[in-house]
């Protein structure tokens, strides 16, 4: 007598669990509010970009909320910590995937964190917005939850080999690149790009993350003949190769793959980053509103990743809007958007929900910030 | 008062570890210009006797006065500042630093012209420590440690000189040689009280001496008197290893002291 | 390879190694006297190079005397913070098991680093001196002056020491406590004062290895200490067991392994073999890090 309403019971947790399991809209379809993670390093050497990845994310839902949200409903954004660890990305995509009221995820900061979650989102059936990991193989998986609103790192890498090798006739050239996917992808395309344009790799050395002391490498540099130097690295890694190079009195033309775009990167740099130069995918003018609101919010100079996190919460409101607040309905949505105008420009995800991005801007650091330079 | 009072007294001194007593309520006193041995078997309580007086383990009860000045909560390292000092058992010279510095040590209360004094007086006392002045304290010989712990104390210039067995572990030879140096400080009239397992030689150079036995007092009295006491000859000047040197054996000339 | 190339790598590793002897030799100085392993050593080199960086700009740029100016005063930082661990975390817990100053040296460690983090952020700091730039020829090569410094701060600065524990009351003292504190209390020294300025000597060294450091790098950040105190051990075991002189040699080779195997071999292997080698050291002499604390000559 006693066991039946037990067994019941169990069976209903099961259905639950199936149900939650599989995405179901439920409760969230019914809320007044539509709850987006953003999630990234909060803490650690890298808690700058999560910052920014916050203040993007934050910014756009501020702006979308006061006109009137999407048809009424609000939106929400949580942040998630993923101290930018792999082991640390998958768990907590499990933690945002299993709470159902949340809708969509964007974030996780580098390819190695995107990879570890990727899987995660799709058995959950949660969308995720990546802005700001730029290996191209994340959105040639064919893993339908997940889009990508941030350039991929071979377009400015190639980029970058057509400026230094054929526009300013630099042939020969050092690369360092951070031994992780980020860097071993980037610098992949960057070399290929090199040798196709008649140029040649006298440097190719790989550095570990959290390296603090690049003497070796930098005495390899001194006596390497280069032209020029490429870093595909973060603005960490990049200030401190430029400066202990500079110190060791080497004298070449600096060259960075976009992710070092920080006003950090300037701040530590000082005087040692005059004059190195990057590219970053072109801004238009609603670029430059939602700097100028950035600005004026808080004080501070916008890097791209706030543009690619207000661009990606923009492109979940549209989805939001046309199809509904389910997960489902969200990345249906999603896939569908064409021409959509966002922080980033016109945004066209292509049939692998990677947007599309045609021109590039070049940045010089002149006197302490990113200035625009025309080669 | 002060003309009659002890240099050094000791009254029901007691030294307890964990509980268990080493030292129970000795009482003694050692005289302006006296050297006054304290004999006793292994484990008797003499070394701790010697170790509360210096400071380095707690009185537990009784008092020590120097000069009728207490010691009891004078921390070990002013006490020699107070003009007392001890050279422990088994020497503990400093071994990886030199002669010099052992010696420079031993005259740490001092200024630099008193350790410069001391220094000429502990070398025209052991040339020996001259010529090994830079070498490194443990490759001296057990005999010429000992000479050396002996001399870093009275760089100390002390009022007082403890010795804990002296003699412990040296060659024959070498223990006359101790002996005859202690002979030749008490002629100096520095005041000495002299732990040693030594009998028969302690009771030899010392003008008094006390017996310990199990943490007590058992006899005391002048050191002649004592060597010819029967229980005395029985118990501690018999026949073993502390009786290797006949009392009446010709002391060969120490080195030291040509 | 060449010449040039040869010595340039040469004073590269003097140079990194020069920084990981001075934290070593503080490292042992403290371990010889106190007999326990100083677990916070490395944040005391954070911390005193963070505040270094917060009282530069008061600093005067006079070439060469701001940067001795740095140095005395990252020593007196280095020493400050010294005196508060040793009176703060070593004398409570003197007549406490081993394992009790093991134990909250790395509490102390983890809540300074974590203090910093909080306070200054966890991100790189920008640490520049204005002297010494440039270069400067050695034979063939040309080679930062600044890295010839700091191998020069780091020979003189054991140099100096030496002197002052071999030729001065208290450094004999502070020799005779690390081999034997009760003997030496026997002869008048206060061995509390002793381990006390041992403890200070040893931090300020630290600290002097920290503003180097951020000087070489330019930048110090709240988990340097961390690197800096597995260098100095692995500095301290390399050099023999805690003594002095091998804390210096130790640190030396250290560095000029690290920059011949990144060199020679690939960046990215030097830890891990680095660390290997240690491990093989180690079972070859598992008596470790205790052992003769202080040697007679360097
Ligand atoms: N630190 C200590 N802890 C516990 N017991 C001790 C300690 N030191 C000495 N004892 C004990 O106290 C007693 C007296 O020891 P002490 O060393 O004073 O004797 P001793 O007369 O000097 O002997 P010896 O001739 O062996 O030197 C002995 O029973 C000894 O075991
Ligand atoms: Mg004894």
């Amino acid at each position: 007598m006693s066991r039946r309403p037990l067994r019941w019971v169990s069976a209903l947790v099961v259905i639950a669990l199936l149900v939650a399991g599989c995405g179901s809209p439920g409760n969230a379809a019914d809320s007044d509010e539509i709850k987006i993670a953003v999630v990234g390093p909060m803490t650690g050497d890298a808690a700058q970009y999560g910052e920014d990845f916050t203040r993007g994310a934050q910014l756009a839902a501020e702006q979308i909320n006061a006109a009137d949200g999407v048809d009424g409903k609000k939106i929400t954004i949580v942040t998630f910590d993923d101290r930018n660890d792999t082991t640390e990305a998958a768990s907590v995509a499990q933690k945002i995937a299993t709470d159902s009221s949340i809708v969509a995820s964007m974030g996780h900061f580098t390819s190695s964190t995107v990879y570890a979650a990727m899987p995660i989102y799709k058995s959950n059936q949660l969308p995720l917005v990546v802005i700001s990991a730029s290996d191209p193989g994340i959105t040639e998986q064919g893993n339908e939850w997940v889009f990508r609103v941030s350039p991929t790192n071979n377009l400015g890498a190639e980029a970058m080999a057509d400026l230094i090798v054929s526009k300013l006739g630099l042939k020969k050239i050092a690369i360092f690149y951070l031994n992780t996917d980020f860097g071993k992808t980037e610098r992949g395309f960057f070399t290929a790009r090199v040798q196709a344009n008649g140029g040649e790799i006298v440097l190719d050395e790989p550095y570990q993350p959290d390296t603090k002391d690049f003497s070796s490498s930098i005495i390899k540099l001194k006596n390497a003949g280069a032209d020029a130097v490429y870093l595909s690295s973060y603005y960490n890694d990049a200030v401190l190769l430029i400066r202990q190079a500079k110190d060791a009195g080497v004298q070449t033309r600096w060259f960075t793959s976009a992710a070092v775009l920080s006003p950090q990167f300037t701040e530590i740099g000082g005087e040692a980053v005059e004059g190195v130069i990057t590219n970053r995918i072109s801004q238009g003018d609603s670029w430059d509103a939602v700097a100028e609101a950035y600005r004026a919010k808080y004080n501070d100079e916008p890097s791209p990743f706030v543009i690619y996190a207000y661009s990606a919460v923009q492109a979940v409101a549209e989805a939001a809007k046309n199809e509904g607040t389910s997960r489902q309905a969200i990345r249906d949505g999603l896939a569908k958007i064409q021409g959509l105008e966002t922080a980033l420009g016109p945004l066209t995800f292509d049939e692998n929900r990677q947007a599309v991005y045609e021109s590039f801007d070049y940045l010089e650091v002149r006197d302490g910030q990113f200035q625009l330079w025309q080669p | 008062m002060s003309q009659s009072a002890p240099l050094l007294a000791v009254n029901d001194l007691t030294v307890t570890y964990g509980g268990i007593r080493a030292v129970d309520r000795i009482s003694f006193s050692l005289n302006e210009g006296e050297l006054v041995a304290l004999i006793g078997a292994n484990g008797a309580g003499k070394s701790s006797t010697l170790r509360a007086i210096a400071g380095i383990v707690p009185i537990a009860e009784g008092d020590v006065r120097l000069a009728g000045e207490s010691l009891r909560t004078v921390p070990a390292h002013e006490i020699p500042r107070r003009g007392l000092v001890l050279v422990p058992e088994g020497r503990r010279v400093f071994g990886e630093l030199t002669v010099l510095d052992n010696l420079y040590l031993g005259g740490y209360t001092r200024s630099p012209e008193e350790r410069a004094a001391g220094l000429e007086r502990v070398f025209a006392l052991f040339p020996r420590l001259k010529e090994r002045a830079s070498q490194a304290a443990g490759t001296l010989s057990g005999g010429e440690q000992q000479m050396l712990a002996i001399g870093r104390a009275l760089m100390a210039n002390p009022r007082v000189l403890l010795l804990d067995e002296p003699s412990l572990g040296l060659a024959p030879v070498v223990v006359e040689q101790v002996f005859d140096l202690l002979r030749r400080l008490h002629a100096e009239g520095v005041s000495m009280l002299l732990v040693e397992q030594n009998a028969r030689m302690a009771l030899a150079v010392a003008d008094r001496a006390y017996v310990l036995q199990t943490g007590r007092i058992v006899m005391s009295g002048a050191a002649a008197e004592l060597a010819a006491s029967d229980e005395v000859r029985a118990r501690y000047l018999g026949a073993g290893r502390l009786s290797t040197v006949p009392l009446d054996a010709p002391a060969p000339e120490p080195e030291e002291a040509r | 390879m060449t010449l040039p190339v040869l010595i340039d790598q040469l004073v590269s590793g003097l140079a990194i190694g020069g920084v990981y002897a001075l934290v070593a030799l503080g490292f042992a100085l403290i371990f010889g006297v106190l007999r326990a392993a100083q677990f916070a050593h490395g944040e005391v080199y954070m911390v005193v190079a963070f505040l270094v960086l917060a009282v530069l700009p008061w600093f005067p740029a006079l070439g060469p005397l701001q940067f001795l100016l740095v140095i005395v005063t990252a020593a007196i930082f280095g020493a400050i913070a010294g005196m508060l661990i040793e009176r703060g975390v070593f004398r409570p817990l003197a007549d406490a098991p081993h394992i009790a100053p093991i134990i909250s040296t790395i509490g102390l460690m983890i809540l300074l680093q974590n203090l910093v983090a909080y306070l200054k952020g966890s991100e790189l700091h920008r640490f520049a001196l204005a002297w010494p730039q440039g270069n400067v020829s050695v034979g063939p090569a040309s080679v930062p002056v600044l890295k010839l410094v700091i191998f020069g701060t780091a020979l003189v600065i054991p140099a100096l020491l030496q002197v002052a524990l071999t030729r001065t009351q208290l450094g004999r003292a502070i020799r005779a406590t690390a081999i034997d504190a009760e003997t030496a209390r026997l002869m008048g020294v206060n061995t509390a004062r002793t381990s006390l300025v041992a403890f200070a000597i040893g931090s300020a060294l630290a600290g002097i290895a920290g503003v180097l450091v951020g000087a070489l790098y330019g930048v110090v950040y709240s988990t340097m200490g961390v690197t800096a105190l597995v260098k100095g051990y692995a500095a301290t075991i390399i050099g023999g067991v805690g003594n002095l002189v091998g804390a210096v040699a130790g640190g030396l080779l250290l560095g000029l392994f690290e920059v011949f195997v990144a060199s020679y071999v690939s960046p990215r292997w030097t830890d891990a073999i680095v660390y290997t080698l240690l491990i093989v050291l180690l079972a070859l002499r598992p008596q470790g890090l205790v052992g003769r604390a202080i040697p007679e000559k360097l």
